[in-house]
């Protein structure tokens, strides 16, 4: 690397040229942006006085090709000649190496070579690098020399120069201004030192000369100034006047200024009501200027920035062609956003502290479009619609208050639009809310709701009751500030509704809003009536949609959605009950109101609240009385108080019916003649105290309801062939009976029985109808009561059912029911029983049907001997009927036979066995003779010409055969002969006995009968047999023997 | 006018004397300098910003070009960024007596004299004891012969020395130097209008 030729001046400060260089052209840049704007400023042109001093800087400077420009000083400071850089980056490589060489000239062990061949590379690197930046830093300085650069460089630097000048200025006026700080000078008056320092005098609007010439010394001041003589002021005068009058001649002069005159150097143009403004200039050559300004309009003092007024002004008559047209202008348009301005505080102050304060009154002001929009009754709903605009006239060019109110606009009475608006704002306004309400009471007054007020026209009366049959006026008014709507002597409820009436929008809504008024009222007076006499009205019941009325029921009610009341008819219901009425049970009050009249309706339904939802559950649609409010007295109060409990009473029971899914029709007064007269004339018939007097009270203390039988017994068809259909139940709230009555389809032995229990009455003259009654005390109870005749009913149903199985299954005239009882029933059955009872029978029984019959047989009965097979058999009780009734006759021959037996003494016993309920067996056993003879009656099913009957069939036992040497053999022979053979030629005495046993049939071993032959066939042969055979054996047998004993046998059948 | 001018106005208002002359900086510093001196091209050269008011594409660093003409092979170049540039010493710029032993020209030395003592203590410098030329050749002879991995993950490459040990590195330059002979210093008014997008201050 050899040194550059050239002596190259380098930045050691730096430390690289590069580095300069970019700064400079940074600082190159800066300057061309700091002169873009110098010049873009100098084209806007704000002051004369700047732009002169720019025209001739301008003209003295610039000429940079003529003349070549001023030189620049050289940037010489902190610069190094290029052979010391050179000469030290020798000495300090060479120091290097001989450094490194010294310290490594010792090895050391430890240390690997490599770490010393590294540092040496290093080192080399480093050193290498020196010299290459050196290298290119030189070709760098060439390069730049080339390019001028360093004139760049340079040209930085005198910046840099001259803004430090520039900084020490300032620091040095700051400086003065610090050490003024102790001399009497309050203000600095900064502008106008400078203005003395840029122009050589200040340009002050009063330029504070004395002027005056008096004084000792005529043109000498104190200080070496010179006095101007009153002369020449004058002079000067008189010339500035002329001057300006030409100037003006000259120029082409706007209508508006033509008002003007000369005086004091200066022409003053006068704009009626606006503003005064005084012009001068120095020359007729030169333009105008701003001297005083002064605005008419205003008696106060405004705010005004008069110098930047006068800057702009001056600006307008210095630059435009026709210079007073434009400061016409331009006046007018200032003038016209002062007085914007201006109304704009007026308006602020009215909203902040004034009038309108509290919010009533809202304003925008867009300066930008010279437009204040004014809204104002901010809290009434139905006047916040209108707005007042205040903007400049696009025909007079003038400001102009417009109120925005097409009825206003309509009525053409009323101004909707304002000229003279500055401090006439607040009247203005006053006017127009004034009128604004006239409008609004006047299209309320056309709705012919209200009524006006002779005396005071301001308000507006509206009728609303204040009692059933009076009504009084209520005083509307509008409070004209804030717009809302107000009641004189308000009451709480009318205060309740001051702020509804408020957000109606239209005057339609606000009837609305006073008819809902009207129809509380109503309610309240209503309610009010009801709780002075002892009624209940309750305040929680909401129901999601009002009961449908007689009046609107035209009104369709599609998808549960509520179809609105036509606007005229409001309604409104009261749920009012008496503290001793059933549950949920309440009258229904409903009221309708429209404009003209009142309606009220009565209803009666139950109400239940599930889970905090009330629900309607009964209504009662039928009977709905309505009436005129007016009708309404406390007398008919007081009346429905006593007569309305058992109309809820029927509507109760009709929706417990309903519940308990009972078709039921509650009797109207023209059904009851068609209602069977002991129906109508309930259980009183037959109780004779009941006098004619009663009678009136009739239709209040009785009612009838009509239920259908099935659906009362829930379903069940058990009775629909015994009972009629219809029932009818028959309530007597005078005698608190109720009473549930029915009739018999046909005759039936049931209605013989009387059972007390069961609590039918059969009525008298009518033997098919009978009546269930009860006293009943608490009406909630009625359905209970309702259960009970249900129940009651269905033993009835059951008993009537068993009662006549039994007379079906002992048709005989010995059959006879002995005691009656629900689930009990004795009777007697047998032919000669003296018991009081044969049989008694308990019903177990479900809700609708027989499910068992425990069949007790009395213990003197003879069949007692059946009742444990009857306990354990689990037999069909219509066997078991039949089996008893079949088996009587045997039975008490049977009982004869033993009780004969054990009373005559003889030696055969005779005793009675049981193998099952169809087999019995009668052994004669003699034990002196050792014989036993049994005796065996059968029940058997027997087919005969087709048709099954059970017969007894009478046999000898065939397991103990009786030889022919027994001693019992001859009675057993003589049975056989005599009883089996059946033949009437055997025995003619016993021929006509014979005949007797007619259906009895012969068989190989034995006989067979029916229970009518039963008993005289036993009895022939218990004669035969309960002979003794050891006495038979000790006499001889003969059938003379037998002879004898026959008409013994035949007596003992008379006997019984 | 002028007359009456002349008799009302005072010498001098305030604190300003009349009498003193001020005179305008030169040159004006409202004047658009930058055109006065002729220095538009350069500036548009390394303007930030182009006229549209876009921005400018970066001064190019030229220093590889710079060092283009040197034999070496500069794989890298060592810059301050990849950390093997480095500052220039700032000892180099330093006006330090001490660095050298000072020559003072006694008077009645002449030039020849003067020159000698000068041309001795440069060469001084070479020679022992300030350089000992055995203890280099000692320290270097440690130096056993490397092998191509020795100084591998040592923060050091071969690259480094920038040594065109195959000679392909002198091909590669002269070609360059065929290439970029006129540009290298070219005057600021040759191609640079045509030359937006690779735009260096040549």
């Amino acid at each position: 690397m050899t040194a550059e030729p050239n002596y190259v001046e380098m930045h050691g400060e730096n430390g690289s040229s590069t580095t300069t260089a970019t700064t400079a052209t940074a600082a190159a840049n800066d300057n061309i942006g700091s002169d873009n704007s110098k010049k873009g400023q100098i084209s806007n042109g704000i002051t004369d006085d700047s732009k002169m001093a720019v025209e001739t800087a301008g003209a003295k400077d610039m000429d940079p090709t003529a003349s070549p420009p001023p030189p620049i000083p050289h940037v010489e400071i902190n610069q190094v000649p290029f052979s010391l850089v050179m000469r030290n980056l020798t000495v300090f490589t060479i120091k290097e190496v001989s450094q490194f060489m010294k310290t490594n000239v010792h090895v050391n062990p430890t240390e690997p070579s490599t770490t010393k061949k590294l540092q040496f590379l290093h080192m080399i690197i480093f050193l290498r690098n020196q010299y290459l930046k050196i290298y290119v830093l030189v070709k760098w300085c060439r390069t730049i020399k080339n390019n001028n650069f360093h004139m760049m460089i340079d040209l930085l630097n005198w910046f840099r120069i001259t803004n430090v000048i520039v900084n020490n200025c300032i620091w040095a006026i700051k400086a003065s201004l610090a050490g003024m700080a102790n001399a009497k000078l309050p203000n600095v008056d900064l502008v106008t030192a400078l203005e003395v320092l840029s122009l050589g005098r200040p340009n002050l609007p009063t330029h504070q000369l004395k002027l005056s010439g008096e004084g000792n010394d005529l043109y000498q001041l104190s200080g070496g100034m010179v006095k101007v003589p009153p002369k020449v002021v004058l002079q000067k005068l008189k010339d500035m006047n002329l001057s300006i009058s030409i100037k003006i001649a000259m120029m082409e002069v706007p209508d508006a200024f033509r008002n003007y005159s000369f005086r004091n150097g200066r022409i003053y143009i006068f704009v009626p009501e606006e503003y005064e403004i005084q012009l001068a200039t120095t020359d007729y050559r030169a333009p105008l200027f701003f001297v005083d300004m002064n605005f008419l309009f205003r008696k106060q003092s405004l705010p005004l920035d008069k110098l930047k007024l006068e800057k702009v002004i001056n600006e307008i008559l210095f630059k435009s062609v026709k210079p007073l047209v434009a400061l016409n202008k331009f006046l007018r348009k200032y003038v016209l956003t002062l007085k914007l301005y201006m109304i704009y505080l007026e308006l602020v102050e009215l909203e902040e502290s004034g009038k309108f304060s509290g919010g009533h009154l809202a304003h925008r002001y867009d300066s930008k479009r010279s437009i204040i929009s004014i809204r104002y009754w901010l809290h009434s709903k139905m006047g916040r619609t209108s707005k007042i605009t205040i903007g400049v006239d696009r025909r007079t060019e003038n400001l102009i208050l417009k109120w925005d109110n097409e009825l206003a606009l309509q009525s053409k009475r009323m101004p909707v639009a304002y000229t003279d608006i500055l401090d006439n704002l607040e009247s203005i306004l006053d006017e127009i809310m004034f009128n604004h309400s006239h409008i609004i009471r006047a299209n309320l007054l056309s709705k012919g709701v209200f009524f006006e007020d002779e005396e005071n026209l301001d308000v507006l009366l509206f009728q609303i009751p204040t009692t059933c049959i009076s009504m009084a006026p209520i005083q509307l008014k509008i409070d004209l500030i804030s717009g809302v709507f107000y009641f004189k002597n308000p009451t709480p409820l009318l205060l309740s509704y001051v702020s509804q009436i408020n957000r109606a929008e239209n005057a339609d809504e606000l009837i609305n809003v006073l008819q809902r008024l009207k129809r509380d009222k109503i309610s309240q007076v209503l309610r009010n009536m009801f709780e002075k006499t002892g009624w209940v009205c309750s305040k929680v019941i909401k129901l999601d949609h009002p009961i449908a009325t007689q009046v609107n029921t035209t009104e369709p009610v599609n998808n549960n959605e509520l179809v609105p009341l036509p606007t005229s008819l409001l309604q409104d219901d009261l749920f009012i009950r008496l503290p001793n009425w059933p549950a949920n049970w309440y009258l229904i009050l409903t009221v309708v109101s429209s404009n003209a009249s009142c309606v009220v309706e009565k209803r009666i339904g139950k109400i239940v609240s599930n889970k905090g939802h009330w629900k309607l559950s009964y209504l009662g649609n039928s009977n709905v009385t309505s009436a005129k409010l007016e009708s309404m007295t406390y007398q008919k109060v007081l009346y429905l108080q006593k007569t309305i409990l058992h109309r809820i009473v029927n509507h109760m029971i009709i929706d417990s019916l309903n519940q308990l899914k009972i078709s039921n029709k509650i009797s109207t007064s023209e059904m009851l003649s068609s209602l069977p007269d002991y129906v109508v004339h309930g259980a009183r018939q037959d109780k004779a105290r009941d006098s004619i007097q009663d009678n009136n009270h009739e239709n209040d203390y009785t009612s009838i309801i009509i239920l259908e039988l099935e659906s009362f017994l829930g379903g069940s068809k058990a009775l629909n062939n015994i009972l009629e259909s219809s029932m009818f139940m028959h309530i007597d709230y005078y005698n608190s009976e109720i009473s549930l009555f029915g009739k018999f389809k046909r005759d039936t032995t049931m209605i013989k029985c009387k059972c007390d229990e069961l609590l039918i009455h059969f009525v008298p003259g009518e033997s098919l109808a009978f009546y269930l009654t009860e006293k009943f005390t608490n009406l909630n109870m009625i359905v209970d009561y309702l259960v009970k005749f249900r129940q009651k009913l269905m033993q009835l149903v059951i008993l009537t059912d068993v009662v006549e199985r039994l007379h079906k299954n002992f048709a005989s005239d010995d059959f006879k029911i002995v005691a009656l009882k629900p689930n009990e029933i004795s009777f007697k059955y047998l032919k000669n029983s003296n018991d009081s009872q044969d049989c008694t029978i308990s019903i177990v029984s479900n809700e609708q049907m027989v499910e068992n019959l425990t069949v007790q047989l009395s213990p003197s009965n003879p069949q007692h001997i059946v009742q444990p097979f009857i306990d354990n058999g689990h037999m069909d009780y219509h066997f078991i009927f039949n089996y008893l009734q079949f088996t009587s006759s045997l039975f008490s021959v049977l009982e004869n036979i033993i009780k004969q037996q054990t009373m005559s003494g003889s030696y055969t016993m005779v005793s009675l066995g049981l193998h099952n309920v169809c087999e019995y067996q009668l052994v004669y056993h003699n034990p002196e003779a050792g014989t036993k003879i049994t005796l065996i009656i059968e029940l058997k099913n027997v087919s005969h010409n087709g048709t099954k009957k059970v017969q007894f069939y009478i046999h000898f036992s065939d397991e103990e055969h009786i030889s022919t040497k027994s001693l019992a053999y001859p009675l057993v022979h003589q049975v056989r002969n005599q009883v089996f053979m059946l033949d009437p030629k055997e025995s003619p005495a016993s021929s006509s006995k014979n005949k007797k046993y007619q259906g009895a049939i012969r068989l190989v071993d034995g006989i067979s009968c029916d229970p009518t032959n039963i008993e005289p066939i036993l009895l022939e042969i218990h004669d035969i047999l309960r002979m003794d055979s050891n006495v038979q054996v000790n006499s001889s047998t003969s059938t003379n023997g037998m002879q004898q004993q026959t008409p013994s046998a035949a007596r003992i059948p008379t006997a019984s | 006018m002028t007359t009456i001018n002349e008799h009302i106005m005072p010498p001098y208002y305030y604190y300003v004397d009349p009498d003193t002359t001020y005179q305008a900086q030169m040159p004006n510093p409202l004047d658009d300098l930058i055109s006065v001196y002729g220095l538009q091209d350069l500036s548009n050269q390394v303007a930030r910003t182009n006229q549209d008011g876009t921005r400018a594409i970066k001064l190019r660093k030229s220093y590889k070009n710079q060092i283009q003409d040197l034999s070496g092979k500069f794989a890298t170049i060592p810059t301050r960024e990849n950390g093997k540039g480095g500052e220039i010493s700032h000892i180099l710029f330093q006006n330090n007596p001490d660095m050298i032993p000072q020559i003072r020209r006694e008077p009645g030395m002449t030039d020849e004299q003067y020159g000698a003592a000068v041309t001795d203590r440069d060469r001084a410098l070479f020679e022992s004891p300030d350089m000992n030329w055995d203890v280099c050749k000692a320290v270097l002879s440690q130096f056993e012969r490397s092998y191509p991995s020795e100084f591998q993950g040592q923060g050091f490459q071969v690259d480094d020395l920038a040594f065109d040990l195959d000679g392909t590195g002198k091909m590669n330059s002269k070609k360059r130097k065929v290439k970029s002979n006129g540009s290298s210093m070219a005057t600021p008014n040759s191609d640079v209008q045509e030359d937006v997008k690779r735009r260096r201050l040549d």
